[in-house]
């Protein structure tokens, strides 16, 4: 299967992951194979948290640890998500905040081969959270600098991509700058996705659905209408006809409904298109009955599948009012939160992702039923868990602008709201959240009464 | 936010006014923003 054709150049000769076919290839003891997360038609969502290396501190510059001939044959292996500000010995006399703990730049790298024939098709290197201030470069071509340590990012590696051979990824991080006032940590502490799509597929945060419930206000289950917004890219050279196929599926997995519509994307462009059907009798998503619907989006040409991706999302209704308060689903509910970090003992920031249905299943048992993300966006499987499990989310976005230090460009006002849309764009189909927050208090001090403030 | 409810700004805008803290201030705030929800956490 196309899966097993990337490998990671691994410097422990970790055998655990190789395969007959990757045997057979020809390839040599001591590779391994990526994790695939998901794997679906015309697309690759190929999992890079393996076999890593990492050096604390910064590199003299002799020999850029940027470039592919850098000796790293002396740095630590490890798998991520990792916290090394986690590692270092406490010291009193540095900031309290952030645990007495040093902090200092770090460096990784990583070894991936490409085959050949991912040639011609569109490849992006994901992020989900480093902490921060990152560069990243790919065979010593940087990609890109990323100042939040809260929010994803992507890089297109199309052009610089080795194709049949092995490829550099290095990463630079300098956590030095906090942006918060509690332990921060540092490192690469999210997941790493190699995607390989084809010229035509679903942008980044690409699937928006929208439901509403006729008279949900008022306790009303009767149906819901659904709006699907599907953003088809082209990456292509030429106009591209294509048939985006949504397919809604039931909490017991019955496909419900089965939607085609047909647009035209330019070259290097992105278009919309928005279906829309009703479903009756919908199973309403509540912290006692946590349902949830799949959106199964596919984008045809000449009817042929092209790309495939899924995204969960739930149907309910919620309403506040200012003096009976919070409406679920036309009840009211009153809201047991807690305002929670996303760091825990022992691991830091870089959580697994089997730790969060644990973490919210406690805060249930102790009779909470919501959580507010404080004070940044959460690591995304923390959002998965509170959907399935039932728990409702206030998810935080950090800053505004360059109220947090090295936002790119530095001078970036406090009306920029990229972060923030980030956000949103990322998270709008949990149907856990009931509330944005644009940031904590900090990051608008001076500004709550102003009317550069209300003008935002 | 944690301050700044009585003044022009960000409260005459949000959705919902969210209050950091300042427990003692919830009923003059929601009578300065009768129409808004208020968010205490």
């Amino acid at each position: 299967m196309k899966m097993f054709c990337h490998l990671n150049f691994s410097r422990r000769g970790n055998l655990r992951r190789l395969s007959g076919w990757a045997l057979l290839a020809g390839l040599s003891a001591g590779l391994t194979l990526p994790s695939p997360a998901q794997d679906v038609s015309g697309r690759q969502h190929l999992l890079l948290d393996a076999d890593w290396l990492f050096h604390r501190g910064d590199v003299p510059i002799l020999v850029p640890a940027s470039t592919e001939k850098f000796v790293d044959t002396h740095w630590q292996t490890l798998d991520l998500p990792h916290d090394y500000v986690l590692d270092g010995h406490f010291d009193s006399a540095l900031d309290r905040s952030h645990g007495y703990l040093p902090v200092e730049a770090a460096w990784y790298r990583k070894h991936l081969f490409i085959p050949q024939t991912d040639q011609g098709k569109v490849l992006r290197l994901q992020f989900d959270g480093v902490f921060r201030d990152s560069q990243v470069w790919l065979n010593g071509h940087l990609l890109g600098n990323h100042a939040s340590g809260y929010t994803g990012f992507e890089y297109d590696i199309s052009s610089v991509a080795h194709y049949g051979g092995e490829n550099v990824i290095a990463v630079r991080v300098d956590p030095r700058h906090f942006e918060g006032w509690w332990y921060e940590g540092g490192g690469i502490y999210r997941h790493v996705y190699l995607n390989v799509l084809s010229p035509v597929h679903v942008a980044r945060h690409g699937t928006y659905v929208v439901s509403e419930v006729p008279h949900g206000n008022e306790g009303a289950d009767d149906e819901a209408d659904i709006t699907v917004q599907t953003t088809v890219e082209n990456n292509g050279a030429t106009p591209a006809n294509n048939t985006v196929v949504s397919e809604i599926v039931s909490p017991d997995g019955t496909v419900l409904a089965t939607l085609h519509d047909s647009a035209v994307v330019a070259p290097g462009g992105q278009g919309d298109v928005v279906q829309k059907t009703v479903l009756p009798q919908p199973r309403l998503w509540s912290p006692d009955s946590p349902q949830l619907y799949e959106l199964r989006t596919t984008i045809q040409q000449d009817g042929q599948p092209v790309d495939t991706t899924t995204t969960t999302f739930g149907i309910r209704t919620i309403h506040y009012d200012a003096d009976k308060g919070f409406f679920l689903n036309g009840k009211h509910l009153e809201i047991r939160g807690v305002a929670s970090h996303q760091d825990f003992p022992v691991v830091g920031i870089a959580v697994p992702d089997s730790l969060q249905p644990w973490r919210v299943e406690q805060l249930k048992r102790s009779g909470a039923n919501a959580w507010r993300t404080a004070h940044n966006p959460p690591n995304e499987a923390l959002l998965d868990a509170c959907d399935r499990l039932g728990m409702m989310v206030m998810d935080e976005n950090r800053h505004l602008g360059d109220s947090y230090s090295h936002h790119s460009p530095p001078g970036t006002p406090y009306s920029d709201l990229s972060d923030l849309a980030e956000m949103i764009q990322r998270d709008r189909h949990h149907p856990g959240i009931i509330m944005w927050s644009m940031c904590n208090e900090e990051g608008i001090k001076g500004m709550e009464g102003s009317p550069e403030g209300a003008s935002l | 936010m944690d301050s700044g409810w009585l003044k022009p700004g960000f409260a005459d805008v949000e959705d919902i006014i969210g209050v950091n803290y300042s427990y003692g201030s919830y009923d003059t705030i929601h009578a300065a923003h009768p129409h808004t929800p208020m968010f205490g956490s």
